[in-house]
């Protein structure tokens, strides 16, 4: 192996524990474990039901060095306003708050406590790890999964007709600090973004795409790399949005069909030409709207 | 890493070894405290200090749980009925050693990268390439000159097989080896470096030959202590380096260093001596070790009338004489027959020499010539007029034996014939006549008539082939008398093989042949002499690269003289790489199947399995690692293989 000294990419801490249990591949645990690394032990995680609550151990064992507490589906972005205030009148205010939830807890079942958190403005780091479904139930539909998208309660038959909701801009739509799209796919990025939103107070939303080996149909070894082709296909632009308004994009796309992504997983092996042909022109509106957003004029300028 | 029964609360230990803590149910609910209590830290003691929880005894009912250890009284407030306890974790997940979910485990294989196995000198590029990267020159030409000791005459006109080798050449081109070469070996040229031999030995050996074969292995038998001496028959050393490629390609004085670092190794030299002719085979008896390299110093002719004209002559003949005697008036036309990198060399140094209509005729097509591509462009540039598919028939001649003209056919190409490339024919009818004032005639070599004793012949039946004479005794051999192919880099790979099989007989250690080579490349000196051990012997094809890690980018330039300006006199033509360009190229190197300490597999663990240790090398938890794979799919230069479990679980 060669010796030459390179500057270590990942910050030192490792605040993971090995033996959890996530699935062979899991990008949610490559997510939280990058994500702790950039955030530092002082940090308290608040895990509503998903695939974490699994992989953080079965009781009594924790895979975390932080705190966790695990709530209900629907309540964390309330569970995180509570732990926020009890560290604010405890005079910690130097304690992380990350609520960390799945496509279902942020899309779905956890939308409205966490859109009234943002809306207050709670200091927290809001969270969603997207797998694009419920996984850890058994590969189920969220309004996370992308359209056509195969699942046990969208099979062939019965397709999952809607295209996949836009968080990032529904957390942009509460005016909140700071939002940004990051991937597992992107370490570098995905650090940056969370040591950049710990220095931002209020309310603070990261979506990361994070890979599914069995709910996409992929194997696990290429977890990582299809995951970055969603964004080399514009399919998972990464991009930040500061107060709600300006748009920056962090990741020049590489122009790969979206044909190329959709192929190298067993969820869209289904898919007709004329089916990938409509959502490569989806793909195409969305990324010319995401352009015509980080080109307008800056809000407050 | 794995602390045992970590505790929720950075910083805090468990006051005892259980796996479960409780909270008093006061804390943990959200009714409120009761109206005595004083709000303390344990309103926070989820989070809070450790030392405010208690730990319940197994067969305690809930109510003696509540009353801590530290409370003399149970706090109760709210309903008669005790509030549920708020569970928290306090063991990790750490032994639960989910190895053993894996069907395949990954490995650190570090492999040999293409170009070295392309090299027949077996030239550790890729570490050179990191050197380089670093600016590390120093280190660099010590590792090439480990394995060549000609790094700037190989990084001048070696045919770079290396480049061909090179996987980047399927991603968009190769990187510039040789130009890469050629930098290092010319800024590092005025460094001392007291290249380290061996320990002393007191055998000798003779050498016949100081071309580049005799020449390379006196190199590596002074640096493994022998005395060497070496017996050449032209005054100068060097071979076809000195007395065939012209100075245009191979400035003389590039060639005098070079050659001056094996001399002064403790070289002893005796030219002007052709063995066998000015002294008998016998002289060399008293050595030890005896190797023959003398090379192909006979023209072949192509057999057709005329061929023994004044003004007509073999491609090397032409080239010895500008070589030695400088130019010479050859007259305004030159017709020069031949494909090879000699009828190049020689319609090159024509045009130099100023000879304004040079033709070249070639039987077969430009695809086909043997000659260096870039060579053939060149001379193409430089105005050599070519003419594919002919073949002289006669040349005429006239009453005072001079060629006046040469009487070419045209031919055509066929099936392929043994050399697997197609079969010219002529088409008749089709002859036509070229007015010239000189004929060069390069169409290849063979072997010196006094080149090895009368009664020898070349055996091949060993690891390393050998000479056998029933007078003289067994000789080793090298150059283009044992070498299929013809190349500078192959003679200097044959003097390095010669010079193992003189240490390992005379030392009596066997040399593992198979060890010492790279994977299916050339013999490694670093692995002879043991300061690098084979690993995992084999190399890497582009499938293992990991474009995504890659940015597309073309190689760097080659700065040439103007062709203006080179044909007017032997400069040199090609101008090597700057310092940037050389680093440029360095970085471009993909480093296939060889570990740079990039992190990938440690940043892309889902298991935290991979540790990265203070030396900047990694290895892999075994018991944690579920064998996912991302390691050596994300591995950008496949230093990383999915073995079979069986194989056992610790065997690295």
């Amino acid at each position: 192996m060669s010796s030459d000294s390179r500057q270590p990419r990942l910050p030192a801490p490792e605040l993971l524990i090995s033996g959890h249990s996530a699935c062979q591949g899991c990008g949610a645990s490559v997510a939280m474990r990058l994500a702790l690394k950039a955030l530092g032990e002082q940090t308290i995680v608040v895990l509503p039901a998903c695939c974490w609550s699994i992989i953080a151990g079965a009781f009594p064992y924790t895979s975390l060095r932080v705190p966790v507490i695990h709530s209900a589906f629907e309540a964390a972005g309330a569970v995180a306003s509570g732990v926020r205030a009890a560290l604010d009148i405890t005079g910690q205010k130097n304690v992380q708050v990350l609520g960390w939830s799945g496509d279902g807890g942020t899309f779905d079942i956890g939308l409205q406590s966490l859109s009234g958190a943002v809306e207050r403005n709670e200091n927290v780091l809001f969270v969603c790890y997207d797998n694009e479904g419920y996984m850890n139930t058994g590969i189920q539909r969220s309004s996370a999964t992308p359209q056509y998208a195969w699942t046990t309660t969208t099979p062939e038959k019965y397709p999952k007709e809607t295209p996949k909701k836009n968080m990032a801009d529904i957390m942009a739509a509460h005016k909140i600090p700071y939002a940004a799209t990051t991937s597992v796919a992107f370490p570098d990025d995905l650090i940056f973004k969370f040591k950049k939103a710990a220095r931002i107070q209020g309310s603070r939303f990261i979506h990361i795409l994070s890979p599914c080996p069995p709910g996409w149909r992929i194997p696990s070894d290429q977890s990582i790399k299809v995951t970055r082709m969603a964004t080399q296909c514009n399919v998972f632009p990464i991009y930040e949005i500061e107060a709600g308004d300006n748009y920056y994009i962090n990741i020049e796309p590489e122009g790969v069909p979206v044909r190329d992504y959709l192929k190298a997983q067993g969820r869209f092996s289904h898919l007709s030409a004329e089916a990938i042909e409509q959502i490569q022109r989806r793909v195409d509106f969305e990324w010319e709207r995401l352009l015509h957003k980080a080109m307008m004029k800056r809000f407050g300028e | 890493m794995s602390k045992p029964n970590q505790t929720a609360q950075p910083g805090k230990t468990a006051t005892t070894g259980a796996p479960v803590r409780t909270i008093e149910p006061a804390v943990a609910a959200t009714g409120g405290l009761a109206a005595d209590d004083e709000p303390t830290a344990e309103s926070h003691a989820v989070i809070g200090d450790g030392s405010n929880v208690s730990v319940p005894a197994p067969n305690k009912s809930a109510a003696e749980r509540q009353g801590g250890s530290e409370r003399s009284e149970p706090i109760r407030f709210g309903p008669s009925f005790p509030l549920p306890i708020a569970p928290i974790s306090q063991g990790t997940t750490a032994f639960i050693h989910t190895g053993s979910w894996r069907y395949l485990k990954p490995r650190y294989v570090n492999k040999v990268p293409p170009c070295r196995v392309g090299c027949p000198a077996a030239m550790p590029v890729e570490r050179v390439m990191t050197l380089v990267e670093g600016g590390k020159y120093e280190a660099a030409i010590r590792e090439i000159l480990d394995e060549n000791p000609f790094p700037g005459i190989c990084g001048r006109v070696c045919y770079h097989p290396c480049e061909t080798a090179c996987n980047r050449g399927q991603y968009d081109s190769p990187l510039a080896i040789q130009l890469t070469e050629r930098f290092i070996a010319d800024e590092t040229a005025d460094l001392d470096l007291q290249l380290e031999g061996g320990p002393r030995q007191k055998e000798s050996v003779a050498i016949v030959g100081g071309g580049p074969a005799g020449m390379a292995a006196a190199y590596f038998l002074l640096r493994l202590g022998y005395q060497v001496t070496l017996f050449e028959a032209e005054n100068r050393l060097g071979g076809i380096l000195r007395y065939g490629i012209p100075p245009y390609r191979l400035p003389r004085a590039i060639l005098d260093q070079e050659l001056n670092r094996v001399v002064a190794l403790g070289l002893k030299v005796q030219s002007g001596v052709r063995v066998g002719r000015d002294i008998p085979w016998s002289a060399l008896r008293g050595f030890n070790a005896r190797m023959l390299a003398p090379g192909l110093g006979k023209s072949r002719l192509l057999g057709i009338a005329g061929e023994d004209a004044q003004n007509a002559e073999s491609g090397l003949e032409f080239l010895r004489r500008f070589n030695t005697e400088g130019p010479r008036h050859i007259g305004k036309k030159l017709v020069v027959i031949g494909g090879g990198n000699t009828a190049i060399d020689v319609v090159r140094t024509a045009i130099r020499a100023g000879c304004g209509d040079v033709n070249l005729l070639y039987r077969r097509t430009r695809a086909e010539m043997p000659a260096l591509a870039g060579e053939v462009d060149e001379a193409d540039r430089e105005g050599v007029a070519m003419s594919f598919l002919s073949l002289p028939i006669r040349f005429i001649v006239d009453t005072a034996n001079r060629v006046v003209a040469v009487e070419a056919v045209k031919m055509k190409l066929s099936e392929p014939d043994e050399s697997n490339r197609p079969r010219p024919i002529p088409i008749p009818g089709s002859e036509w006549i070229i007015e010239t004032d000189h004929v060069v005639v390069a169409v290849g070599e063979s072997e010196h008539a006094s080149a090895m004793p009368d009664d020898a012949a070349l055996c091949r039946e060993q690891a390393f082939p050998l000479i056998q004479s029933g007078d003289q005794g067994e000789f080793y051999v090298g150059g283009d008398l044992s070498n299929d192919t013809l190349t500078v880099v192959s003679a200097i790979a044959s003097g390095k093989r010669a010079a193992i099989a003189i240490d390992s007989d005379l030392r009596g250690r066997l040399a593992d042949w198979k060890a010492i080579r790279v994977a299916d490349g050339g013999l490694s000196f670093t692995r002879y002499l043991g300061k690098e051990t084979p690993g995992h012997n084999r190399s890497i094809a582009i499938d293992r690269i990991n474009p995504d890690y890659f940015k597309k980018q073309e190689r760097a330039r080659t700065p040439r003289l103007s062709v203006r300006v080179r044909v007017a006199g032997f400069e040199e033509v090609n101008l090597g790489y700057a310092q940037s360009a050389a680093e440029v190229e360095a970085k471009r190197c993909f480093h296939c199947g060889v570990c740079t300490a990039c992190d990938n597999c440690y940043i892309f663990c889902p298991d935290a399995a991979v540790e990265k240790k203070p030396d900047n090398t990694f290895s892999i938890r075994y018991e944690y690692c579920k064998g996912c794979g991302i390691c050596a799919t994300e591995c950008p230069r496949g230093a990383l293989d999915m073995v079979a479990d069986e194989e056992g679980i610790n065997d690295e």
